[in-house]
């Protein structure tokens, strides 16, 4: 076996890894604090990568400098989404109505992105972002070492604040025990109107990483909800840590995967893991962050 | 009506789960500073009336004020804003935080740092099996301990009144006698409370009054030396326990 070879496939997969579990941590809390299967997690991440793409040519903004404005722009369309449709739909129905209601949200974001954008593949890469490195053999180039360095940062802030901060305490409380969280003086619709807001504000950055490392198309939305969602059930719900472990174990079984079996066949070994994961730990890894493991 | 009355004043109330009723024409007050059991046996109506006097449940008629206010209507985290707490039945503490973190959802409402800093300080003196603990998560606790954890946890919210359902559920005699002591202390520094109990002799002695809740309808009122005394009461209520 070649050492270098494999060095680089697992950093590879680190890489990738560091950009499934940012792109799926907005999604895991959501179904921690809501209950709720966001459908439009997907749409939420392309999105990210669109307005990058338009901040780039309207401004001539970086793609990097974009990611907080970007997170800014999708928390308030996330925030709103859950405020009207999203909140209706769980006390009008049941969570599985949410399940279409952000259906048919992603449909229409879907097509208002073809009809913003257009249905052709784009991408956001930068100059600066092309330039290579060699580490003891192994080659990096700035886009992938960019993207996971944020996404390592941008999942770091999100556990600090759900940990340190007084509004993160709030939404774990919530996430367990809504009806307590209310008596000690917490609105939950507040607290769930946040959490969506912050989630797709996360979605969003992680496009602008996605799109500085690979070409986007409007129509890779399933792609991105299913990955975050294989990151969930390997991880475990409701946690960065846990969004960070599931996306890492999805990167590398992506990278090693066809890189030694065969570019062809990732998609049946994440569904083993899948299966494997389901039956040895069913809550995932870590479990869920809100709820004792049964 | 008369001038605005101090304490909490329930006036009427009729609620319903659904088609079910379950609350009618309630009618209570507890004064400030003092002590007023509610009980009644299972599924009387108990646990309802404290969810409508903390705003969980919305009534469908009647009037609840407090201190001169009017709270019916209000959703929960606006009513504790106004002094009322409810400890609930079943504890539900947040059983994946620790139990200093259960504390400070506790004081949720309070923003000074400080004040949060001083409550903690003094429900730690309170409890020190909180303090020793800490850093535990509150799920690891005991019954009893989470019990005295949720108890805490509406004190660090500085209520003027402590509604507590059932504060006794489940745990052993020597760990009751504790709640019923805190209980009392609390009354002397000046806070009411409404106390639901099965515990229907220990809360009777503590109370300066009391009510009989059955069936959603208060069947009987009266101090709590009056009601122990009652041959109705001591068939219903005292008769199993010693
Ligand atoms: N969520 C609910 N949905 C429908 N009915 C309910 C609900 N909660 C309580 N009830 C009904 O309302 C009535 C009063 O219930 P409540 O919980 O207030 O009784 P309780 O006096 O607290 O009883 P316990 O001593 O067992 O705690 C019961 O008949 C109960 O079945
Ligand atoms: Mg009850």
């Amino acid at each position: 076996m070649n050492g270098t070879l494999l060095f680089q496939t697992l950093v590879d997969g680190l890489i990738l890894g560091g950009i499934f579990s940012l792109s799926a941590v907005g999604f895991s809390l959501i179904f921690g604090v809501l209950g709720v299967v966001n459908l439009a997690h997907g749409v939420f991440i392309l999105a990210g990568a669109y307005i990058g793409l338009w901040l780039k040519g309207a401004l001539g903004l970086d793609p990097l400098a974009a990611i907080p404005v970007v997170f800014l722009v999708l928390a308030v369309i996330g925030g709103a989404l859950q405020r009207t449709l999203v909140s209706a739909a769980v006390q009008r129905g049941s969570l599985m109505t949410s399940l279409l209601i952000t259906f048919g949200a992603s449909l229409i974001l879907r097509d208002l992105l073809i009809l913003a954008f257009g249905p052709d593949i784009q991408s956001l890469s930068s100059t600066w972002l092309l330039r290579t490195y060699h580490v003891g053999g192994v080659v990096i180039d700035g886009a992938r070492a960019t993207g996971l360095l944020a996404s390592l940062v941008l999942l770091a802030m999100l556990a600090i604040a759900l940990h340190a901060m007084k509004v993160g305490r709030a939404i774990r409380a919530t996430a367990q025990q809504s009806f307590a969280a209310g008596l000690c003086g917490v609105d939950s619709n507040r607290i769930y109107t946040l959490t969506f807001g912050v989630s797709a504000g996360f979605a969003g950055a992680s496009g602008i990483i996605i799109g500085m490392i690979n070409p986007f198309s409007p129509f890779d939305d399933a792609y991105w909800t299913l990955n975050a969602f294989v990151t969930v059930v390997l991880g475990g719900v409701g946690s960065p840590v846990g969004a960070l472990l599931g996306g890492l174990m999805l990167g590398e079984i992506s990278t090693l995967s066809s890189q030694y079996i065969g570019p062809r066949f990732p998609n049946v070994f994440i569904f083993c893991a899948l299966l494997l994961m389901l039956i040895v730990r069913p809550n995932g890894l870590l479990g869920n962050a809100y709820k004792a493991s049964v | 009506m008369s001038a605005p009355t101090a304490g909490l004043v329930l006036e009427g109330i009729d609620f319903a789960y659904g088609g079910a009723r379950a609350l009618n024409g309630v009618s209570l007050s507890v004064p400030p500073a003092s002590i007023v059991a509610l009980l009644g046996s299972n599924g009387a109506g108990k646990s309802t009336t404290a969810k409508v006097i903390a705003g969980a449940l919305r009534p469908v008629r009647g009037t609840i004020v407090f201190d001169g206010q009017s709270i019916a209507g209000l959703p929960s985290h606006q009513v504790m804003r106004r002094g009322v707490v409810l400890v609930p039945e079943g504890r539900l503490v947040f059983a994946q935080m620790t139990i200093q973190d259960n504390l400070m959802m506790g004081a949720y409402k309070e923003n000074r740092r400080s004040r949060v800093a001083a409550l903690l300080e003094q429900n730690y003196t309170t409890f020190p099996r909180l303090k020793e603990r800490r850093h535990q998560l509150a799920g690891s606790l005991s019954g009893g301990e989470q019990q005295m954890l949720a108890i805490a946890r509406g004190l660090m919210a500085e209520p003027r009144l402590l509604v507590l359902d059932e504060p006794s559920l489940g745990i052993m005699p020597k760990l009751v006698q504790e709640i019923f002591v805190l209980i009392r202390r609390i009354v002397d520094n000046g806070m009411s409370i409404l106390l639901i109990e099965q515990n229907a002799r220990a809360s009777l002695e503590l109370a300066g009054y009391a009510y009989v809740l059955e069936k959603g309808q208060i069947i009987l009122q009266g101090e709590g030396r009056q009601l122990l005394a009652d041959e109705f009461v001591q068939n219903a209520y005292l008769g199993t326990d010693t």
